[in-house]
């Protein structure tokens, strides 16, 4: 039995097309700059709450609204410099750490790699059988 | 989010220490924190505007007239081991000293006067000085076996003495002055002889 060309090799029946969202994939420097950038800012930030909570301390050690019985002296001084100066540094690493942290997340936002869509074409191959009966349907992607 | 800033920047000003008027006593030469000043009558450190000019009050009067070992005001006779005599009183600007006298009895020995001035660290320093009647009184400045509330100085002395009158007084050291600008203080003087 001959095998007309045709049906030996049907055309697909195309029945429809699937789209779908690839998504972008961040590079591994992209990735290691940002994680160091926030990494950074979350060390700064650290810091600042370092120097906060000892402004803090120093502060309350000589901060009074009650007769104390104590003689301003030295000592006191010493607190009051300690705390303004551990002020100003939080004050600074607060900055800092928070234009880090901003700068990591608005990197990581403007940075992020375009997704691709991607079409998935499908059809259907009816082949005749070469023998007596019977017959194969197959389903294709292409994409 | 703006109530995490508004709390965020409310704890940084909280770092920011705050003294009250009246809470510290003055320290060393009217050491007061910046935006105070000593007040000279209490010692404390107020707002300026509420700070006295100095005065010996009440309770420290200058007596006038003992400023010279010559007119010294007397303690009275000590026994060999006497109880502890004190007088409050004042060096205002100008006065360089007060001083006093006082008697061993005859049949000690072995005894020491012991001697102390306690007196704000705000003003002038003050130290003892000591001599028998008629001679020149010499400072002498004992390491202390008390010490005084905190903001006051004490100067100690310990010394043997022999039967007769004594002067001892009290006078500024020339220093803890304000650069000349606090040349005066209050004080209490404690006087005892004991035998060792």
């Amino acid at each position: 039995m001959v095998i007309p060309p045709a049906a030996a090799q049907p055309a697909p029946r195309h029945m429809r097309d699937i789209t779908i969202e690839v998504p972008g994939e961040r590079s591994r420097n992209n990735k290691l700059v940002i994680g160091g950038v926030a990494a950074a800012g979350a060390i700064v930030s650290v810091l600042g709450v370092y120097w906060h909570l000892d402004s803090r301390d120093a502060s309350n050690e000589v901060s009074a609204d009650a007769f104390t019985g104590k003689a301003w002296g030295d000592d006191e001084i010493a607190l009051v410099d300690r705390a303004e100066r551990s002020k100003t540094r939080a004050t600074v690493a607060y900055s800092i750490g928070g234009a880090l942290l901003i700068g990591a997340v608005a990197a990581w936002i403007f940075t992020a790699p375009k997704s691709e869509t991607a079409i998935i074409r499908t059809g259907v191959i009816v082949t005749p059988p070469d023998h007596g009966g019977g017959g194969v349907v197959s389903k294709m992607w292409s994409f | 989010m703006r109530t995490v800033c508004v709390l965020a920047f409310t704890s940084l000003a909280a770092c920011s220490p705050e003294v009250a008027p009246g809470t510290y006593v003055c320290g060393p030469e009217e050491l007061c924190p910046d935006d105070l000043k000593c007040d000279r009558v209490t010692a404390i450190c107020e707002v300026p505007a509420s700070a006295n000019e100095f005065a010996c009050g009440d309770m420290h009067v200058d007596v006038p007239g003992d400023d010279a070992p010559a007119t010294a005001q007397s303690l009275g006779d000590f026994a060999c081991v006497s109880l502890v005599t004190e007088r409050r009183s004042c060096l205002p600007v100008g006065d360089s000293g007060d001083f006093y006298t006082f008697k061993v009895a005859d049949n000690c020995t072995s005894v020491h006067v012991q001697a102390s001035v306690v007196y704000p660290i705000a003003f002038e320093r003050l130290v003892l000085q000591l001599a028998k009647q008629g001679e020149t009184p010499v400072t002498i400045d004992t390491k202390c076996n008390r010490t005084g509330a905190d903001g006051d100085g004490v100067s100690c002395l310990d010394a043997p003495v022999g039967p007769g009158t004594y002067v001892i007084g009290v006078v500024p050291d020339g220093t803890g002055t304000c650069d000349n600008e606090c040349r005066f203080n209050r004080y209490g003087i404690s006087v005892q002889v004991t035998t060792q």
